[in-house]
């Protein structure tokens, strides 16, 4: 199983979720990184998060100043870039300690996916861009909430799911991302 | 989509020394604007726009920005609240996080 590093609105949106603790799994621990964490003022998620330290099934991993720098520079790369939104200093410090720890991001924006989509499909060369960043931003593995439920229940109980995930989130899912994941076009990280 | 077409796209990757194949830039433009489009119109549709009409001027902004672009964490900071906060606000305005 895998390690799972959560973002902010997944996780809120996961704590009210009646099976969120389903996501055991399919991963063997979630790291919370700090910046994320400070964005959370949710007490279901707080409590979420309260309970699966205390099992010692979520870490949390603290800032440091040469992960903090790669985070930065993400974060100016799609600012330059002119992603719209931009990769936000939280979601870009998440993306690089799942990149450091091997692990899956879990996300439900876009930027993240999109940078790596450009990367991994666009470019036809890398001049400087990332001379300094350490990672294959390209082979970055992301899940959204449909990759992570369609991973936990298999496409059988995908739509079912979907809908119960809606009721206690007011997340939509939309048909074309649904379709997608039940053809097996979605990247699951 | 802040890009007008791919020939912007790639002129802006070049900034930061990447170098995109204009055609591949076109289909990945092309598959986020459809992507967006179709959120914007299911948080549209959605959307309780008489609460969102009736929130002070702020919070208002941020609502709105929020259905026009999903975009949380920007409205967040718009509302001067927390993410968090935007979320509850998000929810009782009716309006859907798209995946």
């Amino acid at each position: 199983m895998e390690l799972g590093v959560l973002d902010t609105c997944f996780i809120i949106n996961w704590a009210r979720f009646r099976l969120r603790e389903d996501i055991k799994r399919i991963f063997r621990r979630v790291v919370l990184v700090e910046p994320v964490l400070g964005e959370v003022k949710d007490t279901a998620a707080i409590t979420l998060i309260g309970e699966w330290l205390a099992a010692n099934y979520a870490t949390i991993y603290p800032l440091t100043s040469d992960l903090e720098a790669h985070a930065r520079r993400l974060v100016e790369i799609s600012i330059t870039l002119g992603f719209a939104p931009i990769i936000d200093f939280p979601e870009a410090y998440a993306l690089v300690i799942s990149l450091e720890l091997g692990g899956v991001l879990v996300t439900d924006n876009k930027a993240p996916k999109r940078l790596s989509e450009l990367v991994s499909r666009g470019v036809r060369r890398l001049v400087e861009v990332l001379r300094d960043f350490p990672y294959d931003l390209g082979s970055s593995r992301i899940m959204d909430a449909v990759d992570v439920l369609l991973r936990i229940y298999g496409k059988e109980r995908l739509l079912e799911v979907a809908d119960m995930y809606t009721r206690d989130t007011g997340i939509v899912f939309s048909r074309r991302r649904l379709r997608d994941a039940l053809e097996g076009r979605q990247r699951t990280g | 989509m802040p890009w007008r077409d791919a020939r912007e796209l790639v002129r802006a990757a070049a900034r930061v020394g990447l170098v995109l194949d204009e055609r591949e830039a076109e289909k990945l433009l092309r598959k986020w604007a459809e992507e967006d489009e179709e959120a914007r119109r299911i948080r549209r549709e959605n959307a309780d726009w008489d609460f969102i009409e009736r929130q002070e001027e702020r919070v208002r902004a941020a609502l709105k920005f929020l259905v026009e672009t999903g975009d949380l964490r920007t409205a967040a900071k718009l509302a001067g609240v927390s993410v968090g906060e935007m979320d509850r606000l998000r929810m009782k305005a009716g309006i859907p996080i798209v995946v």
